[in-house]
């Protein structure tokens, strides 16, 4: 049977099996395992059958609870069922889980295995999510590698089938599921070889069916519980033999053999490493390098986990074994061991009772953790642990690839230790996002694959930031399977697609000695030497590096390629190494551009050929001296003012050595320093604004629709200009700032250059004859490098003037919000970021006092992602304080928030009372704390002097003093907020949001509502509109969106809001109500997005259309308006001027359906017309009612 | 009253006026207009592949924004293919709900491959006939003419094989020789060719220093190339000629008709004039008719067309000589004008 061989990553393996052998699919998405649901459902919406002829349904739920509910639901009622997850979300599915393998119905789980949220979240990874699973009496079978994936999926499937136990199949986060390899695709002919149809047939007659009735999920008693449970023993006891069975069946249709435990190395091996997952293969990878010395090593690969053989396990290990590392990607505090090693420790010692080990004497077992959160494993590490066991006593429950100075677990190892294959060629690519050089290399992969008989292998490292991010990609080519799962730190090729890269990556750090650099740069062969810094240099000439040039950029432009310079690279890559011949690389990349290109048109086709050309004679040598001649010298990563952590901590992470950093220098509990996004100086953008004070009105709207808020505003005295720099600039102020002067600054080297606010600035200079608007703002882009220097000296001595006397101005207007210093500065968001200007309005009016919980997504992560941190603080050091728990838990999380602030304000008020008592505090004070009124900002800073006041009284010894002490910070009002996007609060979160609004509780909920999961990739959730495509609605969004506001007006007891940047006064006046309204209260808050497809420059523009058009309309429900008889709706916007089309189709999310399936896109957007029209009107006809029920229209 | 019907590779339409394809077919309410004033049939703005390219091209980048970025969001909408010609055909069937004239689909093709599905799919929804249109310019110079021809041809007789209803091909008139190419266009099956096609050719505004990509209107006297070609071959190749260059007027059709054709198409005209001006050029042929006797269209058709002029034995005059048409009538003209 003939076979492909096919690039795939973990994902699409698992999801090619898993789609071909299920007939319903119930997802959420979380990652890494995301793409295995998206991939499924793209198949689904494509027509793809399975190996039964029918198209398998997908269904997403609201969380991976009701993803496993339903699962158990469809298992139940005899459907072939499956779902993908990891991490918090294979947590969620526990319960689930117990019941599904407690009633005996064969499934496949198939799981990216990933960290838990601990300390912190981490997206990557190992091995704890699944471990956490091991006891729910799924069986559990790991794949290490891709082809392993796709070849497990489909003997797990066949197995649950034929034992009735379901299996947890997992493999690695990140490490597997994205990495892309060569490997042979399993044919749907293979597939129904595999699977017995009397099993599924058997299965679906075991089904919940009125037509032949009976019943699950009964009560017990303590009478029967126990013998019930006992009843599946032997299920379990069979497994085994089951999927050895199933293994050896595979082999004979396929050819790969498998067993529940594969040995490799020395058959007379003393040490012996135990270990699954993709740190197998690495270890696979050593002991053939150390055997290949003479070493007596070996690695035993553990497939099946649970039910776990004692027998095969003994089994398969040399009788030779002496020294037993068993290696556990997972930690469980306070353990004996982790879950491998006490499995291993059992195993042999029941072997040993039972007779039938191997070993002639009892082997020395010592267990070690390894890679949590994607930490890499190379074979550096692996040789590390089989050189601890060549200690009489070796270390056990240690620690491998980190430096535990702490409690001294680590191994030490040596990193120049490498089993690199020199017949394995390693290259790296360093791309900006999104330009095209993941796509290259992974063609490049394809080109390979596909015209020669090298095995490949890509993995892609993704930045920690989502604008001006770097990817870098790691490609490897062989003659052989290439196993390797870890970075390259060898690399024969480097290529630099970005040349603003030079200054800010150590890209030669990886580069071995003699290998070839690829730089692209508007500079020639001649000129790019003394462009470089000084340590570039150093390393190359210190590397002897092949330094070739190419202007690739320029090159694409004149091709009419535009910035994708993809093709270009591709081709000097291929040049430059000769992988291929020449003549047959560059024939094969034409026919890789014909096959990728060739639906797009001859000309597409021509111009790529000719970007495939070009490279061959444009690239060009550089020939360099031998000695340093640059005068430019890399940048500090930090300023020398940064404080100490910021130095030994943030700045490494920075600098990309956080792997160095010792265990003593990280936080014990996962808390942070704030306000440490400001030494991060990333300079990213090509165009910064530059204001014109000569024209400005200095309404603010640009420092207040700033996503980074890199715009800022302050009236000072015109004496405060005495030392300024000499292009620093100022205006006379305007209004109520008469009389003093005014300057709008900007952070050059914080700023992303997305030029939102050019956009959005109303002044327009109108050409003097024709009267038109030239496009002249009061705010205009202008190309960083030049100002940088200048602007930089500027923004510090901005830094540097005092905050605007508060007496002079409104802070409950748009101008007068952003006099107050933003709280929430140079986040990481995408450039434009839709969600980023509310938390920064917010951070402005209420950060002082702000406590805020954060649901777990884009939010969470522009919020909270490392290394560096973007909330901060005012002047007098007080500012927001921010935790995530969770993604489901987030209201919960902010209303014990406030159950804590309340119950902490109750005591300091008895407290209070009894200091009084204790005549440690006056009366007077006392009195004028509880009765102080905190309802404006001048209230809350006359309460903290008085609270001030207070604890100078309480320095006392006195048992009183030291509990007020404690507590009193609490008599001074604080502010509950409670962040999160929709997929939180439509959807996995809406649970708990529900009980929150209706608890009365003053918290404030902040939904910053893009209508779709954005941070994980676009996902569609229940805010959704109509006739929007997203994941998981590839065939347009069939179900009206869901109307979160009303389901709060429902109540009557909670202050609602609809806002959107379309209005910033509306905004501001609705957020300083809703902080106000002693209660719960939602703000909804409308976010343009990238994942709705629009360039996020023009996102108010979109914000505008969603208004006009009705989509979207401002409004606001404040229930205090209802007891003094008022109608508490108050519609802010105007009726729709325009369609909801004419909106929708400046979007991609709806503009792509037209063109994906135009008669659903035809249904789906005139109901979404007729959805938008009547939301319009129920609220229109609300809001005309009298509170009596009477309308009031005045129509 | 004359009877002014005619009919076009076997369909029966009221009137030698066709709507040609077009930006007025881009309404429905245009179309019912036509259909209104008069029109023999409507060609239904053309499907092009090149347009469909494109926007294969434009709906990747579109799904593709923002990825690979941020390793959680690697894409941010779902990977589906462009449905090809779904919207257009959506369209046309739209059309076809609205009006009851024959309805010519026009698709423009130049390779081999999924566009000859796209035919079927203008049938299945119901047009009348399609208009193949072979347009393209070829800017390669390794591609020859004959690569160029064959390549058409191809597609020709891959069409006609999927679809029952008629087709016809609408010609360039830059072909080395035209004759011999609308011979082997109707060999290859074609069952009526347009001639001509108009070419969109950009021009270059000094000022601006940019290019100029206007679309220019024909004008009335652009129609003596088809008038030329279409009285050379009606005679000699036996199938249905339709003339689409530069008629504006009643008498301009009956000028094509007398050339040979079976009917006229008409773009610029009704660009300049609006939709209604059908009924005036209707009126006009009728009237023409009235005045000179003719019944129908069949009556004077192909009168002065080169064999109709030679078949009837005309003397060999400048008025009637057949050589009027071919070169030698050309020097006579350049000579007249000197």
């Amino acid at each position: 049977m003939s076979r492909k061989m096919e690039g795939y990553d973990g994902n699409s393996a698992a999801a090619h099996v898993a789609h071909a052998t299920n007939e319903v699919i119930a997802i959420y998405p979380i990652t890494p395992s995301s793409p295995m649901g998206e991939i499924s459902d793209e198949k689904t919406a494509r027509g793809e059958k399975n190996i039964w002829g029918t198209i398998p349904s997908i269904t997403e739920m609201q969380s991976e609870g009701g993803a496993s509910g339903a699962v158990h639901g469809a298992l139940a009622t005899g459907a072939l069922t499956t779902t993908f997850t990891a991490s918090q979300g294979l947590l969620l599915m526990i319960p689930n889980m117990y019941k599904i393998a407690g009633e005996l119905t064969p499934t496949v789980f198939h799981v990216t295995a990933r960290s838990l949220a601990v300390q912190a979240l981490s997206i990557f990874g190992d091995h704890s999510d699944v471990m956490a699973c091991r006891q729910t009496g799924f069986a559990m079978i790991c794949s290490a590698s891709v082809q392993e994936v796709m070849d497990f999926a489909l003997i797990a499937q066949q197995a649950t089938l034929a034992s009735r136990v379901p299996f947890l199949h997992y493999f690695d986060g990140f490490r597997t599921s994205h990495e892309v390899q060569k490997i042979e695709e399993l044919t749907y002919d293979d597939m129904r070889a595999m699977i017995d149809d009397e099993l599924v047939i058997a299965h679906r007659n075991r089904a919940l069916s009125p037509d032949h009735p009976n019943m699950g999920g009964t009560a017990q008693n303590p009478d029967v519980y126990f013998q019930g449970r006992e009843t599946v023993n032997r299920f379990y006891m069979d497994t085994p033999a089951i999927v050895q069975e199933t293994m050896d069946k595979f082999a004979k249709i396929v050819g790969r053999q498998y067993h529940l435990f594969d040995y490799v190395g020395a058959p007379d091996a003393e040490k012996v490493v135990i270990v699954s997952g993709s740190g197998a293969e690495t270890v696979h990878e050593t002991v053939e390098y150390m055997t290949r010395n003479g070493e007596k090593v070996g690695v035993l690969k553990v497939r099946l986990f649970r039910p776990f053989s004692v027998k095969d396990f003994v089994g398969a290990l040399p009788a030779t074994v002496k020294k037993i590392a068993v290696l556990d990607r997972t930690k469980e505090p306070g353990s004996i061991g982790e879950p491998l090693y006490q499995d291993a420790v059992t195993a042999i010692e029941e072997a040993f009772s039972e007779g039938i080990a191997p070993f002639s004497s009892r082997p020395v077992i010592v267990g070690g953790r390894f890679g949590l959160g994607s930490k890499e494993f190379t074979p550096a590490m692996a040789k590390a642990v089989f050189d601890n066991l060549n200690a009489a006593k070796p270390l056990n429950h240690f620690t491998i690839g980190i430096n535990d100075d702490v409690t001294k677990t680590s191994l030490a190892f040596d990193p120049s230790f490498t089993t690199a294959d020199e017949n394995v060629y390693r290259a790296m690519f360093y791309g900006l996002g999104s330009d095209g050089t993941v796509g290259a290399n992974k063609n490049s992969i394809k080109i390979i694959g596909d015209e020669t008989d090298n095995y490949a292998q890509g993995y892609f490292v993704y930045d920690s930031k989502k604008a001006g991010s770097v990817t870098v990609s790691h490609l490897r080519f062989g003659k052989n399977p290439i196993r390797s799962p870890y970075l390259i730190d060898q690399a024969n090729f480097i290529a630099c697609h970005n040349p603003s890269f030079v200054e800010k990556y150590d890209m030669l750090k990886n580069m071995e000695v003699g290998g070839t650099f690829l730089l692209t740069t508007p500079h020639g062969a001649d000129e790019v030497w003394d462009t470089l810094p000084q340590e570039v240099q150093q390393q190359i000439i210190d590397k002897q590096v092949k330094f070739y040039v190419i202007d690739a950029i320029s090159l694409g432009h004149k091709l009419g390629l535009g910035a994708r310079i993809n093709m270009i690279m591709q081709s000097a890559f291929f040049n430059l190494t000769g992988i291929l011949p020449q003549e047959q690389a560059i024939a094969a990349i034409k026919y890789a551009i014909k096959k990728s290109y060739g639906k797009y048109g001859d000309k597409v086709v021509e111009m790529n050929n000719a970007a495939a050309d070009i490279a061959l004679t444009k690239t060009f040598e550089v020939k360099y001296p031998n000695a340093v001649t640059s005068k430019i010298k890399k940048p500090p990563m930090v300023s020398d003012n940064a404080p100490q952590f910021v130095k030994d901590v943030t700045a490494e992470i920075m600098a990309g050595r956080g792997d160095d950093i010792p265990v003593s220098k990280m936080p014990i509990d996962g808390r942070y320093p704030l306000s440490t996004t400001q030494f991060e100086k990333r300079n990213i953008a090509v165009d910064i604004p530059v204001w014109n004070p000569e024209i400005c009105v200095q309404c603010g709207r640009c420092s207040l629709l700033c996503p980074h808020a890199t715009i800022r505003m302050k009236a000072y005295d015109e004496s405060q200009l005495a030392k300024a720099p000499a292009t620093f600039k100022s205006a006379d102020g305007k209004a109520k700032l008469k009389g003093n002067k005014v300057t709008i600054q900007i952070a050059p080297e914080d700023c992303t250059g997305c030029g939102l606010c050019v956009q959005n600035c109303p002044v327009n200079v109108k050409d003097p004859e024709t009267k038109e608007p030239t496009g002249v703002h009061a705010i205009n882009m202008a190309t960083q490098e030049p100002l940088r220097e200048t602007e930089r000296e500027n923004w510090e001595f901005f830094l540097s003037l005092p905050e605007t006397d508060p007496s002079l101005y409104n802070r409950q207007t748009v101008a007068g919000s952003q006099m107050l210093p933003a709280l929430f500065e140079f986040s990481g968001a995408c450039a434009g970021c839709g969600e980023t200007p509310y938390v920064k309005l917010v951070s402005q009016l209420f950060g002082d006092r702000a406590v805020i919980a954060n649901a777990t997504g884009c939010s969470s992560i522009y919020g909270g992602n490392l290394p560096t941190t973007p909330y901060c603080q005012r002047g007098d050091g007080r500012g927001p304080v921010w935790s995530n728990s969770l993604f489901e838990d987030n209201a919960e999380f902010g209303m014990g928030f406030r159950l804590t602030i309340d119950k902490f304000r109750e005591m300091a008020l008895e407290l209070l009372g009894k200091a009084v008592e204790a005549k440690v505090v006056s009366g007077d004070l006392a009195e004028a704390i509880k009765n102080a009124d905190q309802s404006t900002q001048e209230g809350i800073e006359e309460q903290r002097a008085r609270v001030a006041s207070l604890k100078d009284a309480l320095k006392g010894e006195c048992s009183v003093c030291k509990q007020l002490a404690s507590v009193a910070d609490y008599l001074v009002a604080k502010s509950v907020w409670i962040f999160g996007g929709d997929g939180w609060a439509y959807d996995i979160g809406y649970g708990g949001l529900d009980h929150v609004l209706a608890s009365g509780k003053n918290v404030n909920m902040l939904v910053l509502d893009t209508e779709v999961y954005s941070n994980t990739g676009g996902q569609m959730s229940k805010s959704t509109p109509r006739a929007s495509t997203a994941k998981f609605a590839a065939g347009g969004k069939a179900t009206r969106k869901k109307d979160l506001a009303m389901m709060a007006i429902n109540y009557g007891s909670v202050y609602v809001a609809n806002v959107s940047l379309a209005d910033p006064a509306h905004l501001v006046k609705a957020l300083v109500e809703a902080e106000a309204y002693n209660g719960p209260s939602i703000i909804i808050a409308y976010a343009h997005c990238i994942a709705h497809g629009i360039d996020n420059t023009f996102g108010i523009e979109e914000q505008k259309k969603a208004v006009a058009c009705g989509h979207w309309p401002l409004f606001r429900y404040n229930p205090n308006l209802a007891d003094k008889g008022e109608n508490p709706l108050k519609i802010d916007s105007k009726e729709p001027t325009i369609s909801f089309e004419e909106y929708a189709y400046g979007e991609n999310r709806y503009r792509v359906l037209k063109k994906i399936d135009p008669d659903a896109a035809k249904r789906l957007m005139a109901l979404a017309e007729q959805d938008t029209k009547k939301r319009w009107k129920l609220y229109k006809q609300l809001s005309e009612l009298s509170v009596d029920g009477e309308c009031v229209s005045k129509d | 009253m004359a009877d002014i019907s005619t009919s076009y590779m076997g369909i029966l339409f009221k009137s030698p006026v066709i709507v040609g394809a077009c930006s007025i077919s881009h309404k429905i309410d245009n179309i019912k207009k036509a259909e209104e004033a008069g029109a023999g049939a409507i060609v239904i703005h053309s499907l092009f592949q090149e347009q469909i390219e494109y926007e294969r091209l434009e709906l990747d980048e579109e799904l593709s924004l923002g990825a690979d970025i941020y390793a959680e969001s690697l894409t941010y909408l779902p990977h589906m293919e462009h449905s090809g010609a779904r919207e257009h055909v959506m369209w046309v069937e739209q059309a076809r709900k609205e009006v009851s004239f024959p309805m010519i689909g026009s698709l423009n093709a130049t390779s081999v491959g999924e566009w000859v599905g796209y035919a079927k799919l203008l049938e299945d929804a119901g047009c009348d006939a399609l208009e193949l249109n072979l347009y393209s310019v070829e800017t390669h110079p390794e591609v020859t003419c004959t690569d160029i021809e064959s390549r058409s041809l191809e597609v020709v007789a891959d069409v006609k094989s999927v679809v029952k209803i008629p087709v016809a091909v609408k010609l360039s008139p830059f072909y080395t020789s035209t004759a011999h190419f609308v011979s082997k266009v109707v060999e290859a099956g074609a069952d009526g060719v347009v001639l001509f096609n108009r070419f969109y050719q950009p021009n270059i505004d000094p000022e601006k220093e940019a290019l100029d990509i206007r679309l220019d209107l024909s004008r009335p006297e652009d129609n003596r190339l088809p008038l030329r070609w279409i009285a050379i071959l009606s005679g000699i190749i036996d199938t249905d000629f339709v003339a689409g260059t530069g008629v504006y007027g009643g008498l301009d059709v009956v000028r094509q008709i007398l050339a040979g054709a079976r009917a006229t198409q008409s773009v610029s005209a009704l660009l300049s004039h609006g939709i209604a001006h059908v009924a005036v050029m209707n009126e006009e042929l009728e009237a023409w008719m009235e005045r000179k006797g003719y019944k129908s269209i069949e009556e004077f058709r192909g009168k002065l067309s080169k064999e109709g002029v030679s078949g009837k034995g005309f003397p060999e005059t400048t008025e009637g000589d057949p050589r009027a048409f071919e070169r030698a009538q050309y020097i006579s003209a350049l000579l007249q004008h000197k």
